[in-house]
């Protein structure tokens, strides 16, 4: 049997040709025992491969998982506010760089008249990365309660491999 | 007034409207119910767990960004797999334009060895736990080619037809085909060596 | 200026005397945080622990091995330090690690985290009562270091005062 022949055989069985194709193949399948042979490890391989997808589960907790997800999403909504104003006139723009500022003061001014009253403490966090391109991990376990800060530094944060520190959030 | 939605037994639907309108729970809740998948889907792709956890993390960070554009043609699992199968190739593309094919991998084009040797007449699957069948997979795939691994998981688990796989991979669909033959023949000989492994233990 | 008006504007005085004076009372009286402080080790499998450490709560270690690739957890010494409002106190883990609190008020603390002399970071947070709040990082060994901390209610303090004396 050539290359050809293999490839139109494989073909039929992924439902791939045209129905005067199929017709061809399956006929030839009927009566030769070497396109028999082929089609039937090229069926039962496919059967067993379809249905048997190795099932990995994310070895991290999802917490930490999260985490990572949530901090590159606030890092690409920061950076694309900054993208768009890049074309405007300078008047547009420079009315823009201090409407927000003056807005977050506003807000933040109407935040803390209305929590000043309150006796209870807020939750409050705020981290320094590290200097020297390391950065930092921030999460929090709900099961347990407990709040992770991890550090890493540039020389090395085998958080996950040893090797590279790729796999965790750069700082910004 | 509005009910407020119950994000552990809303569905994907629900949850995936909600997340639309800016909501982060309801996406950490999408998240958490099919990371797994996207994670093994990577995995099955790149074979490194560093590369699929990242791969996998900013598909969701993308699936986020676009999720507007999401308009509930296919499940939302779908979708974001074809999101990590986009990012996963685009990752190979790199990484391959960093390395220079070798002979080795043209003669894999074509089938190799595997190509001329004979038909499987026992099943090598036979008798066998699906764990064990999942475990034997797995090694088998490690030893595939990139290029055969990407179509045959394109393929059988991600279910694109050659059509698609041509174009995702940007490949001719004979390409497609004769990775897709050699991609399975091999795998069937590495089952049978597995299946050879065992019986003599 | 009628009668009505100076009224007002003497009650708001009043007023406003009293919130300042009450704010400033407040900043003084500004209780000390009792906090405990514990170092935790993240290990390989096999590989040497100080003869000071024992195994971790299985429950916390959990939490850490879920996250973290270390395989086995150990624990130092509790430390109980006392924080005074707005000043620093170091605490000396180990050899190495060390770490520098900050009462800042409210039960908002700044733990400034060392390795040697080398700041590795520092962060500001509010101390959740009864819950652990924890930094920690990569030492030369490849160990991983992580410096627990959790408030010590007042109650809780005293009574355990009591005990020791007792």
């Amino acid at each position: 049997m050539n290359i050809e022949l293999e490839l139109k055989i494989q073909a039929w069985l992924d439902n791939e040709l045209s129905a005067n194709e199929a017709a061809e193949v399956a006929a030839l399948v009927a009566t030769n025992t070497e396109a028999q042979a082929l089609a039937a490890e090229l069926k039962s391989l496919k059967a067993f491969v379809h249905a048997n997808e190795p099932a990995l589960t994310v070895p991290e907790s999802r917490e930490f998982y999260w985490s990572k997800i949530e901090r590159a999403i606030a890092q690409s909504e920061r950076v694309a506010p900054q993208s768009e104003s890049a074309g405007l006139s300078p008047i547009f723009a420079w009315a823009r760089s201090w409407l927000a500022p003056v807005a977050g003061l506003a807000a933040m001014i109407a935040v803390l008249i209305v929590i000043a009253p309150r006796s209870s403490e807020p939750e409050y966090s705020e981290t320094d990365t590290p200097s020297e391109g390391g950065g930092v991990i921030h999460f929090k376990d709900p099961a347990s309660g407990m709040t992770v800060i991890w550090f890493y530094d540039q020389a090395g944060n085998p958080i996950q491999n040893p090797d590279s520190i790729d796999n965790v959030e750069k700082p910004e | 007034m509005a009910r407020r939605l119950d994000l552990k037994t809303a569905e994907d639907q629900a949850l995936v409207r909600v997340a639309q309108r800016g909501n982060m729970p309801a996406f950490e809740e999408l998240i958490s119910r099919h990371r797994d998948k996207l994670y093994a889907r990577a995995f099955s792709m790149l074979r490194n767990e560093e590369e699929a956890l990242d791969v996998s993390q900013e598909a969701w960070v993308k699936g986020w960004q676009r999720l507007k554009q999401f308009q509930g043609e296919a499940g939302f699992a779908t979708w974001m797999t074809r999101i990590v199968i986009n990012l996963c190739l685009d990752h190979l593309r790199k990484k391959k334009r960093q390395q220079t094919e070798s002979l080795e991998e043209l003669d894999e084009e074509w089938g190799g060895a595997e190509r001329r040797m004979p038909f499987l007449v026992v099943n090598p699957t036979e008798g066998l736990e699906r764990i064990e069948l999942r475990k034997r997979i797995d090694r088998a795939l490690v030893q595939l080619s990139e290029a055969h691994r990407q179509v045959l998981v394109l393929y059988e688990f991600e279910e694109m037809d050659y059509k698609q796989i041509a174009k995702v991979t940007h490949c001719s669909i004979g390409t497609v085909m004769s990775r897709l033959f050699y991609a399975r023949r091999r795998l069937a000989a590495l089952l049978m060596s597995l299946k050879k492994e065992r019986d003599s233990e | 200026m009628n009668v009505f008006v100076r009224k007002f504007i003497w009650s708001w005085a009043v007023a406003g005397l009293l919130v300042i004076s009450s704010s400033l009372f407040a900043a003084a009286a500004e209780p000390s945080l009792n906090v405990e402080v514990r170092l935790v080790l993240g290990s390989e499998d096999g590989k040497p622990i100080p003869a000071d450490f024992k195994k971790m709560d299985a429950a916390l270690a959990k939490t850490l091995s879920r996250s973290f690739r270390w395989t086995e957890y150990y624990e130092g010494t509790p430390q109980k330090v006392q924080a005074p409002a707005q000043k620093s106190q170091k605490v000396k883990l180990d050899e190495e690690c060390s770490i520098e609190l900050k009462n800042l008020g409210g039960s908002k603390i700044e733990v400034k985290y060392f390795i040697g002399a080398k700041q590795i970071g520092k962060t500001v947070n509010t101390l959740p009562p009864q819950n652990w709040f924890t930094v920690g990082s990569v030492d030369k060994n490849n160990s991983a270091k992580f410096v627990m901390m959790r408030l010590v209610l007042e109650k809780a303090a005293k009574k355990e005062t009591k005990e020791s004396r007792n």
